[in-house]
């Protein structure tokens, strides 16, 4: 990178490596969890096949963490579908244990 | 970060690539070697006699016997005969009784007996007693191998999971690697012949496409290997963090055979029995082990574990019952096509189903992962190279170039401090296979401060007469100090002994080339060596 050093160059790089540790990982999990819930195989079966892909879903993540333009855009989309994930993996679950 | 996305997988690519490259080297080249860990643990224990020929009847005969006597009430014996590469001598492990009262124990902590007693044994297959082994106490190839997921001095847990992160960065970076070439094939038969950061970056080009497709099943497969380790919360959430129905579910991708005591001694079936009735099978020849669940009950089960080729970790199971001997289940150990993928994965990882031929292509391989990593780092600090010759050199500049110098090369001279240390720590020595691994690190260490002291370029060359000469020197001190030396091993045909030293006398050659290469180019880089002195005089 050509550009020079600056304070805001580093807080946008280490933005960046917080956002891939910490939130990307917990997407990948709580995507993971939902899409086991949602697929229309047995669970066990959607666990073993979404575990094996998680791993190319989470480089995939990264790269675009490290593409896309503006903090804001990373930081909302990834607490986003957090949210929506975990809010929806946690309403199948109590449907199920009601049964 | 960039408007166009390949800047950014650049960018990503740089950094994601250089941040860990020095450990992430150290993974490749100690497990590259680990492709050949039985041979090497053949060169380090010298005194230990092959066994060729064994039967797996004769295997199976000597490990019940020994069993049968010291073992006779364990809740699993699991017998391993001699048979293949990777399998040399007679190998049995017995899992100790859990009683209510281990459990009970446990659960307080407080005795130190709580623990059920295992063992675990090399048995001679002509005296049917434990092998003696302590003539030359070495880690062997096994603990080299071990390295490139342990990382040896680290605490197993904290290892895995750097190990983890370091996996998945060398996964980005192969992936925005690709992305970054859209002209992939028409840089694969480009290489240009001239000197500075361009020919790296050939180099680097030509060695990771080249072996691209196992770079990316070697990473792929690694972060596979330990799943449970590094992405288990999937599972776990899946089942709203009921651990046992996590558990419950995992059981149901795979065959395991759990055996609950009836309490009421039994007698159980000859071993022999079984191997007898296994032996009109066509797969007999692929029987990988035996496990006896509750051998001293009524209700003992024999699983034997049957493994073909490239799903050797996920093989056929077959049960017995252990009073009868009659054969209750022909079934694969896999039950779920998703983990049948892992497994294969796994296999292609350890490579044990490869011969000879496509043994040397993993090494190979390996080597131009190796390669791959080395010359990644040698071209970001070449490409900085004419910026710092104008701006005076940074810190961050210096720091790479002598984890360069000092790994690249100095990791290279500390494996072959491990091979002499091997040979010439006094045998007797208390701690002995523990010195060898710290010989390894110690060398390791002096090489890294060595690069701090010393101009660069001739830090490189002086590096790589130390290592050059590390390596050509491994024959002449086994030579020196036992009997497995080239003049026994090339006449014997001993090829795996021979293999070691013509491996190390090879590489040795390698290092004195790329010394002299280096020597050719000191005095004309003088110029930006000067303007690096002067720049450094400057600055101070």
């Amino acid at each position: 990178m050509a550009t020079t050093i600056t304070p805001r160059y580093r807080w946008l790089v280490f933005s960046r490596i917080m956002a891939a540790l910490i939130p990307a990982f917990l997407l990948i999990n709580t995507l993971g969890v939902a899409l086991t819930l949602l697929l229309p195989v047995a669970q066990h079966s959607a666990i073993a096949w979404v575990t094996l892909f998680s791993f190319a879903g989470y480089c995939a993540l990264v790269m675009w963490i490290f593409h896309a333009k503006s903090l804001r855009l990373i930081w909302s989309s990834l607490v986003i579908v957090i949210a929506v994930t975990s809010g929806l993996s946690w309403w199948f679950i109590q449907m199920g244990n009601a049964q | 970060m960039n408007d166009s996305f390949r800047k950014s997988m650049t960018w990503l690519h740089t950094w994601a690539g250089l941040v860990f490259c020095w450990i992430l080297y150290f993974m490749f080249v100690t497990g590259t070697v680990g492709y050949f860990d039985n041979e090497i643990d053949r060169w380090m224990k010298p005194e230990v006699p092959v066994e060729t020929n064994i039967s797996i009847d004769d295997s199976v005969r000597v490990a019940e016997n020994y069993l049968r006597r010291e073992a006779p009430d364990a809740d699993r014996w699991v017998i391993t005969p001699a048979q293949w590469r990777e399998t040399p001598h007679l190998r049995i492990f017995w899992q100790g009784k859990t009683t209510e009262e281990t459990t009970e124990n446990a659960a307080e902590e407080s005795a130190e007996d709580a623990e059920p007693v295992n063992g675990n044994e090399i048995l001679d297959i002509n005296t049917g007693e434990p092998m003696d082994q302590s003539v030359r106490d070495t880690g062997g190839g096994q603990t080299l191998y071990r390295m490139h997921y342990i990382l040896h001095y680290l605490d197993r847990d904290i290892a895995y999971r750097l190990v983890g992160v370091i996996t998945m960065l060398m996964l980005v970076g192969i992936i925005t690697g690709v992305v970054i070439h859209r002209k992939i094939f028409s840089d694969f038969f480009t290489f240009r012949r001239q000197k500075g950061p361009r020919a790296w970056l050939d180099m680097h080009n030509l060695m990771s496409i080249s072996s691209l497709p196992f770079q990316l099943m070697i990473t792929y497969s690694g972060l596979i290997f330990m799943v449970t380790v590094w992405m288990p919360g999937i599972a776990v959430g899946s089942y709203g963090f009921d651990l046992q129905k996590a558990d419950e579910g995992l059981h149901m991708l795979v065959n395991e055979e759990h055996v609950e005591r009836s309490g009421e001694p039994g007698n159980l079936v000859s071993l022999q029995n079984i191997v007898e009735k296994l032996s009109s099978r066509d797969d007999f020849e692929n029987v990988r082990n035996f496990e006896v669940f509750q051998p001293g009950d009524t209700n003992a089960k024999i699983v034997v574990n049957v493994s073909k080729d490239l799903s050797s970790d996920g093989a056929t199971q077959l049960v017995f019952d252990g009073m009868t001997g009659e054969l209750i289940h022909d079934r694969p150990f896999v039950k779920n096509n998703a983990v049948g993928v892992a497994f294969i994965m796994i296999s292609l990882h350890e490579g044990l189903f490869a011969g000879p031929f496509v043994r040397w292509l993993y090494f190979f391989s390996g080597l131009l992962g190796t390669g791959m990593i080395a010359t990644g780092a040698i071209y970001w600090t070449q490409k900085r190279k004419v910026k710092i010759a104008e701006t005076g050199p940074d810190r961050g500049y210096q720091f790479v170039e002598s984890l360069n110098i000092g790994t690249i090369v100095g990791l290279m001279t500390a494996l072959a401090a491990y091979f002499w240390a091997n040979r010439l720590l006094p045998l007797g020595m208390e701690g002995r296979a523990d010195w060898e691994v710290h010989c390894m690190f110690i060398i390791w260490g002096l090489c890294l401060l060595h690069p701090v002291f010393r101009p660069k370029l001739n830090a490189w060359m002086e590096q790589c007469w130390v290592a050059s000469l590390a390596f050509l020197a491994i024959p002449i001190v086994n030579l020196l100090t036992t009997d497995a030396h080239l003049f026994n091993s090339l006449p014997e045909g001993d090829w795996v002994l021979a293999g070691f030293d013509i491996v190390a006398i090879a590489t040795g050659i390698g290092f004195a080339i790329a010394a002299l290469l280096l020597k050719n180019r000191l005095p004309k880089t003088q110029i930006v060596k000067g303007a690096l002195q002067q720049a450094h005089a400057q600055g101070s």
